[in-house]
């Protein structure tokens, strides 16, 4: 049972970070392999900003919006600098140029903030745990699973009921056809790649008080991320929502049930998955 | 450029390669042997990409596959059989990979089955750094270079430079074989696939045979070179199969430039040559690394063959075969993709 | 014709070794002693490489403000291995082609399997760098290396006796590890030296359970703490390593893991848990380290934490620092003693040395080459008094000849 609810909020940690990824796959067509590091920078920022105690929920949520909307603008940058020089080349290309932006990132972190780990506490009133009949639940599981479905709801709203967010879905659909009925595709893209990388920072403040800040942070989190975007289908934020609640819940499962081997279960199911339903849990539909 | 030209470039590399030992220091050498490997491993991986238009993130798997065969089966004394050795290993890799293919290729394709391949090669890599009598994770060291029997002399490979020497003849072996199928026949069916499967299917060719095929190959290749690799190294680790491994044929041929058969090979020694440049830069190396490659990525966005063929190209213009020099460039017109 | 062809290979390779040669000996004969500096400084293995690189730069600066080795300055050449054996191997063999002899080199157990075998070939000296895999001194052990670190019977069994006599109550331990098999000595000689003094106190043994694992790099330890909270273990050890541990320690905290468990060891982050943590260190840890200052003081200790004082503000640096210096000044202290940089007569000098470092006098047992000396242990924790958040409450050594495994070098243990 505790595995269950454990699992939920790995899942919706997980969610965090493939939301972002799968809407820039939705626009680019490109894993990209810097999410990750943006992730790390976001949290970085967000942790130099509330310290390693923060006072309240809010400072934590402030940190992160800060944290979130620091990276926005770096991928701003980025995509200015580089996507958009590059679109037109063949997409492989592309992973070459977000892994380069990675090995920078990492670099740049290293000598902005060092490699001393870093630790930030979960604020007042996300510490401690409360008790669901006998059952033991730590608040911050509670917050992160709040936090995705917030970013789910938030990303469900903005794609399906605004105007630009369908905008956004009709390129990912077909970016020749939306082109050629007057959408202005340039915008449309750069908003969603900008979205995309505030979300990895975002991502990176709410789940501070979980993990250490070092800069290897971004490679726990973007291998998962990558599984449910994949498994989700890709492009598809519904379908990695699902995916990444399953993949939580498999790996979950996996530590209680089968303890000798932690890690193994992500790995097969991800390998069954891609045989049973190559194109994703949602097959055929895209969102 | 001329004809003579054109063979120039080869010549030189091949001919720098081969004295390298004799003037270079030994550093040097050991890296210029670990990036021949590398280079047929990105070739292998090519023939799969550039050729068919498949992409597998888990390569190294089959490297890692090669290099733990050869690595037993010398440390366990079977040197004068090297050469044996290598084949087998080749053959076990073409066979893992041909179990792969048969069910990954008829259910994914694209970017499924590059994470369905690298699933399975993090399963490898899992699997080997739990089995015991194969080191763990500090894998197997000390591997033994072997002596090769020929009739009535045998040749030390152990013994100064004759591995390296040995190496640039197996990988020039090698690269040869993979030349031959990515010219021959076969190449040309793969290439029609990739441009497009449905028009091959309809003009009789059986589009999943061919791939399955080419997977195969691929696979083989690469544990052959893997196996070629460990007495080099002397040291085998379950890393060799990791993701990072499995990125590098990946990186050297989209740098190099897919297009060309030789592409990987050049973007395998452009990486080496930044690898070793940025052994002293403590703290910049990933700064660095990352910059160059960006900046390939901006200014030469065919891959330095590309680059290099436009150089070329622009020279010579204008061309009477349609040719834009450097070789080995395959499948023009039609493979071209950008407005080069 | 390939009677030929070899011969005609090997008359080039000689003729470029003669012309190699002049250049190797000027460059050991005159000038500076130059010492290859091999360690991981890219990468995730870069934590512990600064460390390494700080520890040996002090030290070559403390050996050339006392004039350097036998007239001569000391210079530290030093090249990135990025935690790949082959990367290691290509920077060994370019220093040592350099005319390099003596080498420090540490982080990654696999990287030293890499070079060392290469060592004899190459004329060359090596103190590895606080490695603590049982392989490099016994089924690989090459009389050319060194290893100046603890291993793991010694450090985790000196552990476990440790613990076993500060909490001879405790009926049940429990081990959190990654799974990652380079650690499973760790937890087994901790039980080992557990389970012996027990024994030697007269006390019933204790359970120890099976290790509870986690991946390696995980974000989340919720399920394996609840497990470990449910076991009814009084004490823990814990095998994470770097962020991992940090993590689960916080991860911990929810869970009440200062009230449930008397004894919490920590197996290899000593004090970086608590320059993370601050104010939110556990209540108190039981570390491991390979050199804390205020365990053993002695002048040349001293000396080096001031030293880190001055360049990076710090004073608690981490264990590898201390180490790495000492691995310097063994390979100083050998030619100074000699007058040369030959192996042949370096080895023998190093066997008998005795070069007092930050880890007091260091001795190698003459056998296998393993480094035998105090291992130390401490005890920090949360104190809300202190500005840093956290203090260190004691210090405990235990000799480690009486825990140190039998030498076979040449064949494995265990």
């Amino acid at each position: 049972m505790f595995a269950l609810i454990n699992g939920l909020s790995a899942g919706m940690a997980i969610f965090l970070v493939a939301a972002g990824l799968t809407l820039m796959f939705g626009v680019m067509r490109i894993l990209n392999f810097a999410h990750g590091a943006f992730f790390m920078i976001g949290a970085y920022v967000a942790a130099t900003l509330v310290g390693s105690g923060p006072h309240s929920i809010a400072t934590l949520i402030g940190g992160a919006a800060v944290g979130g909307a620091a990276v926005g603008l770096l991928g701003l940058a980025v995509e200015r600098v580089v996507f958009r020089r590059i679109q037109h080349v063949e997409e492989h290309f592309m992973l070459i140029a977000t892994f380069a932006v990675m090995l920078i990132c990492v670099g740049a972190v290293k000598l902005i903030w060092g490699l001393d780990f870093v630790s930030v506490d979960p604020p007042p009133g996300l510490d401690g745990a409360v008790s669901i009949g006998d059952l033991f639940v730590p608040q911050f599981s509670l917050f992160v699973i709040g936090a995705g479905v917030a970013v789910f709801l938030v990303l469900e709203l903005f794609i399906h009921r605004l105007w630009m967010g369908k905008m956004i879905v009709s390129i990912t659909a077909d970016r020749w056809m939306a082109n050629l009925l007057g959408l202005n595709v340039p915008v449309a893209v750069t908003l969603a790649v900008v979205a995309s990388f505030a979300l990895a920072g975002v991502a990176g403040g709410l789940l501070l008080p979980n993990q250490t800040l070092s800069p290897g942070l971004g490679d726990a989190y973007l291998l998962l991320g990558f599984n449910a975007v994949i498994i989700g289908g890709l492009g598809n934020v519904r379908g990695a929502f699902v995916a990444a609640i399953l993949l939580g819940l498999i790996d979950s499962f996996n530590a209680v049930l089968l303890p000798q081997a932690p890690g193994i279960a992500v790995y097969v199911g991800m390998i069954g998955f891609l045989l049973l339903r190559p194109e994703g849990i949602f097959a055929g539909r895209r969102a | 450029m001329t004809r003579a030209a054109r063979l120039a470039v080869p010549t030189a590399a091949v001919l720098l390669l081969v004295s390298l030992p004799l003037w270079a220091n030994s550093g040097v050498v050991f890296l210029a042997g670990v990036t021949m490997t590398s280079a047929v491993f990105a070739l292998s991986w090519n023939l799969l990409f550039g050729y068919t238009g498949l992409a597998s993130f888990g390569s190294a798997g089959f490297f890692s596959i090669g290099a733990y065969v050869s690595a037993v089966l010398l440390r366990e004394g079977y040197g004068s059989l090297f050469l044996l050795v290598v084949v087998l290993a080749g053959l076990v890799g073409a066979a893992v990979s041909w179990l792969v293919g048969c069910v990954a290729l008829r259910r994914s394709k694209g970017i499924h089955l590059a994470i369905l391949t690298l699933a399975l090669a993090e399963l490898l890599r899992i699997t080997l750094s739990h089995t015991r009598w194969l080191g763990s994770e500090d894998g197997l060291p000390n591997i033994p270079r072997p002596t090769l029997p020929f009739g009535f002399v045998s040749v030390d490979l152990a013994a100064g430079n004759n591995y390296y020497w040995f190496l640039c003849a197996a990988c020039g072996v090698l690269t040869a074989a993979l030349w031959w199928i990515a010219h021959g026949r076969f190449g040309r069916v793969l290439r029609s696939i990739r441009q497009d499967p449905e028009r091959a299917a309809f003009i009789g060719i059986d589009v999943h045979a061919c791939r399955l095929g080419a997977f195969t190959l691929s696979g083989g290749f690469g544990a052959a070179v893997g196996a070629l690799y460990a007495p080099w190294s002397q040291i085998v680790t379950p890393d060799l199969g990791s993701m990072m491994h499995s990125t590098q044929p990946i990186l050297f041929t989209l740098i190099g430039g897919a297009t060309s058969f030789w592409g990987p090979m050049i973007g395998a020694a452009a990486f080496a040559v930044i690898d070793f440049g940025t052994r002293t830069l403590v703290g910049m190396s990933e700064i660095v690394t990352g910059s160059i490659l960006l900046a390939i990525v901006l200014f030469a966005p065919h891959g330095l063959a590309g680059a290099w063929r436009r150089l070329a190209g622009a020279r010579v213009r204008p061309n009477p075969n349609g040719n834009t020099a450097a070789g080995g460039a395959i499948g023009r017109p039609a493979m071209r993709e950008g407005a080069w | 014709m390939t009677m030929k062809r070899r011969t005609v290979l090997t008359g080039l390779a000689a003729g470029a070794g003669i012309l190699a040669a002049p250049g190797i000996l000027r460059a050991q004969d005159s000038g500076p002693v130059r010492i290859g500096l091999i360690t991981t400084l890219s990468g995730p293995g870069q934590f512990y490489g600064n460390h390494i690189q700080t520890g040996a730069e002090i030290a070559v600066e403390r050996i050339n403000k006392a004039g350097g080795v036998a007239g001569r300055p000391l210079e530290l050449v030093v090249r990135d291995d990025k935690g790949n054996p082959n990367t290691a191997v290509t920077v060994f063999r370019e220093l040592s082609g350099s005319g390099i002899r003596l080498f420090a080199q540490g982080t990654f157990t696999a990287l030293l399997l890499a070079t060392t075998p290469l060592l004899k070939e190459a004329n060359a000296t090596m103190v590895m760098v606080g490695p603590q895999a049982l392989a490099l001194t016994h089924e690989a052990f090459t009389p050319n290396a060194f290893r100046l670190g603890f291993s793991s019977p010694m450090a985790y069994g000196a552990f476990g006796a440790l613990m076993a006599r500060r909490f001879p109550d405790i009926g049940r331990w429990a081990i959190m590890m990654s799974d990652v098999a380079a650690l499973r000595d760790i937890a087994r000689y901790f039980e080992v030296g557990l389970k012996r003094e027990y024994a030697a106190l007269g006390r019933s043994e204790p359970e120890v359970m099976n290790p509870v694992l986690a991946t390696f790099g995980a974000a989340d330890y919720r399920n394996q703490i609840s497990t470990l909270m449910g076991s009814g273990a009084e004490g823990l050890l814990n095998v994470l390593q770097g962020t991992d541990s940090v993590s689960y320690y916080k991860q911990a905290r929810t869970f009440g893991l200062d009230g449930k468990f008397k004894a919490v060891a920590d197996s290899g982050n000593e004090l970086s848990i608590a320059k993370a943590m601050g104010g939110n260190t556990p209540r108190s840890i039981w570390g491991w380290t390979g050199w804390y200052q205020d365990a053993a003081p002695n002048p040349v200790s001293r000396e080096v934490l001031d030293a880190h004082i001055r360049r990076t503000g710090d004073g608690y640096p981490n264990w590898y620092v201390g180490v790495a210096h000492d691995s310097i000044a063994v390979l100083a202290a050998a030619v100074a003693a000699t007058g040369s940089t030959d192996s042949a007569a370096l080895i023998p000098t190093i066997e008998a040395g005795n070069t007092m470092g930050c880890t007091g006098t260091i001795a190698f047992r003459k056998d296998d080459h393993t480094f035998v000396g105090d291992v130390t242990f401490v005890r920090f924790g949360r104190e809300t008094g202190d500005p840093k958040g956290w203090r260190v409450f004691e210090t405990a050594t235990l000799p480690g000849d009486r825990f140190v495994e039998p030498a076979t070098p040449g064949k494995p243990f265990g």
